[in-house]
């Protein structure tokens, strides 16, 4: 038999199930990369470049102020560390520090 | 009273289920799966180059791998053939506090000027007989304007130094 208790406690269930989404969704899911002098757009465009080419990959974006690009995946798919990490040593600069949902690094990771 | 807030946290529990719903294949509208199936790639290929990159160092003819996004024109689509228009993303980018002055003499913003379409691709999906699938791009690869694709095909280049890529699989980046 369905109480007042039980059907109170469905929905304030449907709530929380509401917000944690909210919340999740809310966590971010990109990957920052802190390049050694970054320098100039043209600099930016070509780790871009390389970055664009790693599999899952959906976009890059730089500020250049600030020596930092950004990466968004695919949903429900995290691009090869290690694979953005060769990319941005394909265009010829150095990464600092990775950090992002597949873990954070200060050196080229393994996978 | 019960009734009603049963009501209400149904409701609720249905709304909150549907916010995951996302686009489908079933979208397609009577498309013949098994038509798709054969030019959507499930799998990325691998080796994808920017379409600048690539015309850089062109072999016409040559099969390459692209990654391109959707779009770069007002209409990127041809009705009724599978072939749609591609935008280099990096030649898109908007770089944050850049300080870049393209009359510096940057040698990138040079090229730019020169050949306005040269960060555009236009892709053609073909059969194996190499004819322009005569289904819309949107329909046959569930496409839409801005998805990310890597296409694999020959590529070449007309008399107008547009890049045509002749493709035989597509992949969607979604």
């Amino acid at each position: 038999m369905i109480t007042r208790r039980t059907c109170l406690g469905l929905i304030a269930l449907s709530a929380c199930g509401a917000f944690s989404t909210k919340a999740f969704a809310a966590q971010p899911t990109y990957t920052t990369i802190i390049v050694d002098d970054m320098h100039c757009g043209s600099c930016a465009k070509k780790i871009a470049a390389q970055l664009y080419a790693v599999p899952g990959v959906i976009e890059v974006r730089a500020d250049v102020k600030k020596s930092a690009a950004y990466v968004v995946p695919q949903k429900r798919k995290t691009p090869s560390p290690r694979l953005m990490w060769e990319a941005v040593e394909k265009a010829g600069f150095k990464t600092v520090k990775m950090i992002g949902p597949g873990g954070s690094f200060s050196q080229k990771p393994r996978s | 009273m019960i009734r009603i807030i049963l009501q209400v946290g149904c409701t609720a529990f249905v709304l909150i289920a549907a916010m995951g719903c996302e686009k489908t294949s079933n979208s397609a509208d009577n498309i013949d799966l098994a038509e798709r199936e054969k030019y959507l790639l499930a799998g990325e290929p691998e080796g994808a180059e920017g379409i600048v990159a690539v015309r850089e160092r062109l072999q016409d003819g040559e099969t390459y791998v692209l990654f391109g996004r959707v779009g770069g024109v007002p209409d990127p689509w041809s009705p009724g053939k599978a072939a749609f228009v591609i935008a280099d993303p990096v030649a898109l980018m908007e770089i944050g506090a850049d300080g870049h002055d393209c009359d510096d003499g940057c040698a990138f913003c040079k090229k730019k000027k020169a050949h306005p379409s040269r960060h555009l691709a236009m892709v053609r999906v073909v059969d194996p007989d190499g004819e322009v699938v005569s289904i819309d791009a949107r329909k046959l690869l569930n496409l839409d304007v801005e998805d990310m694709v890597v296409v694999r095909g020959k590529v070449h280049q007309d008399k107008l130094g547009n890049l045509i890529v002749h493709a035989d699989g597509v992949h969607v980046r979604r």
